[in-house]
């Protein structure tokens, strides 16, 4: 019985952070936020490192490695506030992958990053947690559509989404739409077709690519996977979220740390004064147990197991909770200074908010577990 | 991560669940009424446990334990406590004094005391804490003065745990007042029938006596009664509060998931303002953040459980468990009261509101024990995270 990363996973995540240390140091991450740098420069790069490809089989071209991976390099991005869409890319290709899509070479270049591809979901105001709900030993039921903010009939897409992570940075669109007969239907969409329009919208964290999507009769290539697949998405959304709350929250914590050592007031470092060492034992002991958690449902979407769902939720959930008090205590323990513009602590306290609102906030899988227990 | 139950492992739990499905009969699981009854039928249970090879699993083979690993110890209380088996009566001899005893004990200290713990013959207690000695318990005070071949032990411990029924305490003692705090402390080991010795009974904010005071009058102990030498007392301390703290969060996860869905059974049934408890979002959401607490204390043990049998060390990760399933079970009683509200304030012994009462008021008592919250949280700091101190 082995919990956790194992050493290969732990020598991965030290080259993904020395990567990224090197390609997109702090500084550069000052540019784009300044508008100086557009801010995608990098993702070639991390595409050849293959990570892209870390969850997909050896057979369709990836590494054959697993969701644990992915939220291992997630985690990293994150940390390092990455502005390239990384994580958007690996679960949007993991998905191509997992429907089976096999036309016109498309999975080879989307793995490779040569074809940028991402997921389109989220309706404003509909729940996203998958509603997998069944008493155990029962068969699941997947997704319902009704979540879903396009429709679909004979081909034709119609609809709007409000929240598409980074989907002004991707020619190639993966729309779910509820289909005329009541399902899930799959498309792939070019971003510049017909009848479609991407909008960046201007968010609260100005690294954040949150756009909206609006589809007027437009059209696609059909891809197989119904509501099997929007479970698939929903469940490793989640996941893939809660990796970079994770990797928020520990990096908040750890800079929070050394500040706290290195800042003196009435002679001596403010860290020695107990109510910081407590609110940081605190914020350290949820974010290294929602990381335990994060692992454990990696681990379970891998395996796919039974409690898979439930792994999911309690991961976001806790993941949510953590990052949003170690970046809210990286401000305020940074004090005055904490609260420029100038700081970093504001863009990990930004984008802590909208990773815990994708795939369903922390309230949100808190109500999805309460509900799987009533059932029970 | 391979989370795949090892083959050994399979096996000891088929073999364990076998035995309980035959010897936990519905007798053993019944509420237990007071705190006598429930020591003597806990009594009970640990004999018949000790007879058929099932107490004191993680012991080596050759003091009658099976050699359990961490991850069998954990099975061992997953099982038992999911089935509401009864409490052990000589928890603090077999889990945390019986290591320090195989740590620093002789081999005549070890062949008398080992297999009298196991099979509850000899019941133990912990003499650790005193009225000026509570966090800090370097600062104890009470006195073993070396006279030829005998120690006299002067003055008092408080907070004994089931002192009353203890045949023996191990107690931590000040040796030499002029050595450094840290240096002068030796572990003596004594029954507690000796001359010199009364205790006196501490009732507790549930009405229960479960701890003691201990008072020392001039009681002569054998010098061979130090367990590891004189003025290693704090060195066998550090072995057993370390026991105490690893003990296996398992137990306490699954104790505890039991307890939630009985409550969550009650907040679907009881009504108030005309719908189900259960039906609040607020209080919905109460019950979410305790599933994720819960969850998160059990992949918290399995991290910890994997750590262990890797020999990887462990850091402050028994601190953060122990602070993470205290605060956690002191919500579950709080949430416990609302949901049963002014109904659940009158309830006669033996009610499921007294029941609940008892775990609501009993869980305030588990952020101070074994190491206050705010202590967990100074070690965490400055341990885990290398803060100044």
């Amino acid at each position: 019985m082995e919990f956790g990363l194992s050493e290969q996973d732990c020598a991965m995540a030290a080259s993904v952070r020395s990567l990224l240390a090197a390609r997109s140091p702090r500084n550069r991450v000052r540019d784009i936020v300044s508008g100086a740098d557009a801010g995608d420069a990098v993702f070639a790069d991390l595409a050849a490192a293959g990570w892209l490809a870390a969850a997909v089989t050896e057979e369709r071209g990836g590494l054959g490695l697993g969701v644990l991976q992915l939220a291992v390099v997630a985690r990293e991005a994150a940390a390092a506030l990455l502005p390239e869409p990384l994580t958007s890319a690996m679960l949007a290709a993991t998905l191509l992958a997992a429907s089976g899509y096999d036309e016109d070479g498309l999975l080879e270049d989307v793995l490779a990053g040569t074809v940028r591809l991402a997921l389109v979901h989220h309706a404003a105001g509909q729940p996203w947690v998958a509603a997998e709900l069944h008493a155990p030993g029962e068969a699941g039921v997947d997704a319902e559509p009704d979540v879903l903010g396009v429709q679909e009939e004979n081909g034709m897409l119609d609809g709007a989404v409000d929240i598409a992570l980074d989907a002004d940075r991707a020619e190639l669109l993966l729309v779910p739409a509820r289909s005329a007969s009541g399902d899930v239907s799959w498309w792939l969409v070019s971003r510049d077709g017909l009848g479609v329009a991407v909008q960046r919208v201007e968010a609260m964290d100005p690294l954040a690519h949150l756009c909206r999507v609006e589809l007027r009769g437009a059209r696609g290539r059909a891809v197989s996977g119904g509501r099997r697949l929007l479970t698939v998405a929903s469940q490793l959304g989640a996941l893939l979220m809660a990796a970079e709350l994770v990797g928020l929250a520990e990096q908040a914590v750890r800079t929070t740390v050394e500040f706290t050592g290195q800042r003196h007031q009435f002679g001596k470092p403010i860290g020695s004064f107990q109510a910081l060492k407590h609110g940081l034992a605190e914020s350290h002991t949820l974010t290294h147990m929602a990381t335990n958690a994060v692992w454990y449902a990696a681990d379970a979407l891998d395996q796919d197991r039974p409690d898979r769902q439930r792994a999911v939720s309690v991961a976001k959930a806790a993941a949510g909770d953590a990052a949003r008090m170690a970046t809210a205590q990286m401000v305020q323990f940074h004090g005055g200074v904490g609260f420029t513009w100038e700081h970093d602590a504001h863009l990990f306290f930004k984008r802590a908010v909208w990773a815990d609102l994708l795939f369903g906030d922390s309230a949100e899988h808190r109500e999805h577990l309460v509900s799987r227990a009533e059932a029970m | 991560m391979d989370l795949t139950e090892s083959p050994s492992d399979a096996a000891f739990r088929a073999e364990l669940t076998a035995w309980l499905d035959e010897n936990l009969t519905p007798e053993w699981t019944e509420p237990s009424g007071d705190e006598e009854g429930w020591f003597l039928r806990s009594l009970k249970w640990d004999q018949l446990l000790a007879e058929a090879g099932w107490q004191a699993v993680s012991w080596p083979e050759e003091f009658g334990g099976r050699g359990a690993t961490p991850s069998q110890q954990a099975i061992f209380d997953e099982e038992l406590a999911r089935r509401g088996a009864p409490r052990q009566s000589n928890q603090q001899g077999i889990r945390q004094f019986a290591v320090a005893l195989m740590v620093h004990g002789t081999p005549e200290q070890k062949a008398e005391h080992l297999p009298k713990i196991r099979t509850s013959v000899e019941i133990w207690c912990q003499g650790f804490s005193e009225t000026e000695a509570g966090s800090d318990l370097a600062n104890v005070r009470l006195r073993a003065r070396l006279e030829g071949e005998e120690f006299v032990l002067d003055g008092s411990k408080i907070w004994t745990s089931n002192a009353q029924h203890a045949h023996w305490i191990f107690c931590l003692c000040r040796t030499d007042p002029d050595v450094a705090k840290h240096a002068g402390m030796t572990m003596i080991m004594l029954p507690l029938d000796l001359p010199g010795i009364e205790i006196r009974p501490l009732i507790d904010m549930t009405g229960a006596h479960h701890f003691n005071e201990v008072f020392f009058d001039g009681v002569r102990v054998p010098r061979a009664n130090a367990l590891g030498g004189i003025g290693e007392g704090w060195s066998v301390a550090q072995t057993v509060l370390s026991a105490e703290r690893g003990i296996a969060p398992t137990l306490r996860y699954a104790t505890y998931a039991r307890e939630l869905q009985e409550l969550l059974a009650v907040a679907r049934r009881k009504r108030r303002r005309g719908r189900p408890v259960l039906d609040d979002d607020a209080t919905r959401q109460r019950f979410g953040d305790l599933i994720v607490r819960l969850e998160l204390l059990r992949t918290h043990a399995l991290d910890i459980a994997s750590r262990t049998a890797h020999g990887q060390p462990l850091g402050v990760a028994p601190s953060m468990t122990k602070l993470h399933w205290s605060e956690t079970h002191q919500d579950l009683g709080e949430l416990a009261m609302e949901v049963g509200g002014e109904a659940w304030q009158a309830g006669g012994s033996g009610s499921e509101a007294a029941a609940w009462q008892q775990v609501f008021l009993s869980s305030r008592a588990e952020t101070i024990y074994a190491g206050t919250s705010q202590i967990q949280k100074n070690i965490i700091a400055e341990r885990g995270l290398g803060m100044p101190r």
